[in-house]
């Protein structure tokens, strides 16, 4: 159907005429809501719990030692024959360059993107978290592709405590900001209870899911 | 397209104990969690209020954020295309597959494709059509339709999936779940990168971005969006929230009102198709946006709200019918409450005009809702509309007329109330009327019915009051209150 | 104040002795209500059904019996739940009648609200030794807002043990002419009430209204169960007696 002709029916049935200005309306999270923010503490903490709480697993790191020593545990346990990892400056902050070293590496950007389909690790960075409901926002760039977190069995995010939002309303896009091609918001690991009610985790997207909290500044 | 009615298809449904656990269990299960991930959370009511606020705003308007929705989808890089009916949304989607020499389609979870029968019109252009939710890929293998709108496989055992798993090329499997999920990741992975076209259904179209997002569990939608060529989108017209702020609203109350969950596992939000220098993503993105009959309920004070629903299926859950029957019995695409509610008003006319009456009108499903969509009074409406239409049985019109001759006139019902105490002699046994024929029958078949009292209320009244008014209050003995002391309903 | 007794014509044909007991137990408190006879009923059955001219007819035997009073107490939850949920629409039409029906919703109330939100009483006095189970009727709780009120009269009846009804707000499966007109479908729910009115052991099930109760006591008779079906009403009135006699004996 052409498109004027459809919304004009729909005009023509709200009884609205043609440009007529939209009313206003309480927009948005209840007050209640929108007015509250937890302290950068809480927010990590609260990230943590409720992180756990979807079935993924996150860990707060002090420093970057730290969180070296962690990241290669995992691999170390994990032993995955290819690793994928966000590409370009991406991760710098975060310095794994050399802990990844001796690890099949495919880079976004670099490799060719069907031969994420075989990795067995997802490292990422995120563009931020939400400590209320353990949310990582991904948001798909050139460096930044949406294979590398979503085809492998296990996705690793790193980020900073800054990142971390007390509610999802301050991660959305605002009004009149570019919106990226891709945002998604993952909360835990892949789920279903199709079966007779029983869940099962990766049955599509990542069967586990870590995240490591670095909390102090990187250099 | 049902052949036979609701009572019909509800009492073979009544005879299958399997089905009944299956779906009292589900739903007890989604309820439970429901009511306690919502108290957890807190102020629910104000999140309701919220919800009802920002659906009844969009669609009061959905003229200018359907068009602001369009322009920006466009804007972003994709195609909007507008389909009045479900034979165009179809014939439009066929096009792009035509158009893209598609062999193979993969799909996400989308009830819209169901009301369209998507999958009928690529078949029949040779196009193979895969679905790729768990529950949805179990019963297109059994060669079924979904149940529920959320868990669509609900009356599935795992010994009968474990089958259609076999048949599908599985070998030696268990029924352990974690041994068939294992193998339709694996089956389905292998479609996902081989596939021509992804088509997912719409949550939510944000006006203000003409973003897509999807809410699910197991990322299925994320593969169908993002790894075929193409992506198309297939949406309801009311699907629109106006703002990224309002869906922060709506990320609450779907998967809380849906699940039970906190937060759905992902959300995934798509504004245009893959950017310059993306290496992955759809290259194409088409939008299709759906009347089929949704604009007639515009406009229409008793229906309009209808289009407000968010399909989280939390009025399944409660409705004590679907509870008894689970979803196939409602004949059509939207089972439950919103489905007798809905399909009537998308199909008019006499095939599903008796969906309505599958209600015994508790109101449980208005209560659950998280947008509180007033579905109950909406059965009565469309019952009415069904009479004024001259859909109801000649006999139900006779029985009503009936009713208004004897109860509109006072004197009236007290003389028939005295011929029928006449009448029911014949047929009453010990206080309670068991013959199981008769117009009746649907009660007695199941349940004694009482008969009228020796003497009516009205009838005892003049006695009573005037007992009242000469005694001392309180009553100085405990007998005159003899028929409050045996009133036991179901005394033999 | 003048009070009108909406008596509903399943209590006025089937049940009387509901409308009897809480005649005294009004009477025992200083009410004493009137029972305008021009009332039949509400209209729900045809109204339900989708015949809202023969309802409108049907229900303004209710509007012109009730003029002259202040208030108007009803044995049913539904009934008083249709007149306060549905009549602004049923009348629509007609401005008069409408402005009658608003006038009638404002004073109407169901016998538990009237007791504790207008006589503001929760404890009547009675005493009633049993273990006792509630079901909430799906009208009068959903429809009308009364949810605590029967709970609260219930809680102040010495010896009473009230124990939770599992499944409470599940509809049992009456819904006027749905019972007859998809009557598997009716009988399957009321089947689940009574099986779990049987898992509460309650000597007694309580409800506020009469439709309900000929649905889940029906099914129990039917089964030849020995649980005793009472309207809140009966139970607080002969629970007054029993204080009563007590009172004397003692």
């Amino acid at each position: 159907m052409e498109e004027q002709a459809f919304l004009a029916r729909i005009r023509e049935r709200l009884g609205r005429q043609d440009g007529a200005p939209v009313a206003p309306y309480r927009r948005g999270a209840p007050e209640f809501w929108t007015g509250r923010s937890l302290s950068s503490a809480d927010r990590v903490s609260t990230f943590v719990e409720r992180f756990a709480q979807q079935g993924g697993q996150a860990w707060v790191c002090p420093d970057l030692t730290d969180l070296h020593n962690r990241l290669e545990g995992f691999l170390r346990d994990l032993a995955p024959p290819a690793i994928g990892v966000w590409g370009g400056d991406t991760l710098k902050e975060f310095q794994i360059d050399g802990l990844l070293a001796r690890f099949t590496v495919l880079r976004w950007g670099e490799a060719p993107a069907k031969s994420f389909a075989d990795t067995h690790v997802g490292i990422t960075g995120c563009a931020a978290a939400i400590a209320d409901t353990g949310t990582l926002m991904m948001a798909a760039d050139a460096w930044r592709g949406r294979s590398v977190h979503l085809l492998p069995t296990v996705h690793i995010a790193l980020l900073h405590a800054r990142q971390i939002k007390t509610r999802l309303g301050e991660a959305l896009p605002k009004p009149g900001e570019r919106v990226p091609s891709s945002l998604h918001f993952v909360s835990g690991p892949s789920r279903s209870s199709d079966i007779e009610n029983d869940l099962s985790i990766g049955v599509h997207g990542p069967a586990a899911v870590y995240a490591l909290v670095l909390a102090v500044e990187g250099t | 397209m049902s052949q036979t009615g609701i009572r019909e298809r509800a009492k073979s449904a009544l005879q299958d104990p399997l089905l009944q656990q299956a779906v009292q269990f589900t739903t007890d299960r989604l309820r439970t969690r429901k009511a306690n991930v919502t108290e957890t959370f807190g102020r629910w009511q104000e999140w309701r209020d919220r919800g009802r606020d920002i659906r009844a705003h969009t669609i009061a308007h959905l003229d200018f954020y359907l068009q602001q929705f369009a322009d920006n989808v466009r804007s972003a890089g994709g195609h909007v295309h507008f389909a009045a009916d479900a034979e165009e949304a179809a014939q439009a989607i066929v096009d792009i597959a035509k158009k893209r020499r598609a062999k193979l389609v993969v799909k996400s979870k989308s009830m819209v494709s169901e009301e369209i029968h998507l999958n009928r019109h690529l078949e029949d252009e040779g196009i193979q059509v895969v679905e790729t939710d768990l529950g949805e890929y179990i019963i297109q293998l059994a060669g079924e339709t979904p149940s529920h709108i959320i868990i669509p496989s609900i009356h599935k055992t795992r010994e009968q999936i474990r089958e259609l798993f076999t048949k599908a090329g599985g070998e030696n499997l268990t029924t352990d779940t974690k041994a068939l999920t294992g193998f339709a990741r694996r089956t389905l992975r292998t479609l996902f990168q081989s596939a021509d076209i992804g088509v997912t259904g719409c949550n939510f179209g944000i006006a203000e971005s003409g973003t897509v997002v999807l809410f699910t569990n197991e990322g299925n939608a994320d593969m169908v969006a993002n790894l075929p060529r193409t992506h198309v989108v297939i949406m309801g017209m009311e699907r629109i929230l106006p703002s990224f702020a309002d869906l922060e609203v709506f990320s609450h109350l779907l998967p809380k009102s849906a699940t039970g969950q906190n937060v759905i596992t992902y959300m995934s939000c798509f504004t245009g198709p893959r950017r310059d220098g993306e290496a992955d993503g759809a290259r194409e993105l088409h939008v299709v946006i759906l009347d089929n009959g949704r604009s007639r309920q515009l406009g229409d004070a008793d229906f309009q709200d209808i289009l407000h629903c968010i399909r989280c299926g939390a009025c399944l859950n409660v409705c004590p019918v679907y509870r008894q029957i689970g979803g196939h019995a409602y004949g059509s695409v939207y089972p439950g409450p919103v489905g007798a509610v809905l399909t009537p008003l998308l199909n008019p006319g006499p095939e599903y005009a008796d969906l309505p009456y599958a209600s015994s009108l508790c109101g449980a499903c208005f209560e659950a809702c998280p947008v509180q969509i007033p579905l109950h009074d909406m059965l009565v409406k469309l019952r009415r509309r069904h009479v004024a239409q001259g859909l109801a049985k000649r006999g139900e019109r006779a029985a009503s007329r009936g009713f208004r001759l004897v109860f509109a006139r006072a004197g009236r019902y007290r003389a028939i109330i005295r011929s029928g105490r006449l009448g029911q002699v014949l047929v009453a046994r010990h206080g309670g009327i068991d013959a199981r024929i008769g117009p009746l029958r649907g009660w007695t078949q199941t349940r004694r019915a009482p008969v009228l009292a020796k003497r009516s209320f009205r009838e005892g009244w003049p006695g009573l009051r005037q007992e009242l008014r000469q005694g001392n209050r309180p009553p100085a003995t405990g007998t005159e209150g003899a028929p409050a002391h045996e009133t036991a309903v179901n005394k033999e | 104040m003048k009070v009108a007794l909406f008596v509903t014509c399943l209590v006025d044909s089937l049940y009387p002795q509901v409308g009897e007991a809480m005649v005294r137990l009004l009477h025992r408190l200083g009410v004493d209500v009137d029972f305008p006879e021009q009332q039949t009923c509400c209209g729900q059955p045809a109204f339900n059904s989708g015949y809202w001219d023969d309802a409108r007819e049907v229900a303004r035997t209710l509007l012109d019996a009730f003029d002259p009073y202040d208030y108007v107490v009803s044995p049913s939850g539904s009934c008083c739940g249709m007149i306060y949920h549905y009549y602004p629409d049923l009348f629509a039409g007609d401005a008069e009648s409408r402005r009658r029906a608003a006038a009638l919703t404002e004073k109407t109330y169901e016998f538990s609200q009237f007791l504790v939100r207008v006589l503001e009483v929760s404890d009547v006095g009675a005493s009633f030794p049993a273990r006792a189970t509630y079901h909430p009727s799906c009208h009068g709780s959903r429809l009308l807002g009364v949810r605590d009120e029967p709970l609260e009269l219930l809680r102040h009846v010495r010896g009473l043990e009230l124990v939770p009804l599992p499944y409470a707000a599940d509809c049992c499966g009456f819904g006027g002419t749905f019972a007859v007109k998809m009557g598997e479908l009716s009988s399957a729910m009321v089947e689940d009430k009574v099986r779990h009115v049987e898992e509460t052991q309650a000597q007694v099930l309580v409800g506020t209204d009469m439709g309900c109760l000929m649905n889940i006591g029906g099914r129990m008779a039917r089964e030849g169960r020995r649980v005793r079906v009472m309207h809140l009403a009966q139970l607080l009135y002969e629970g007054t007696q029993a204080q009563h006699r007590r009172e004397i004996v003692g």
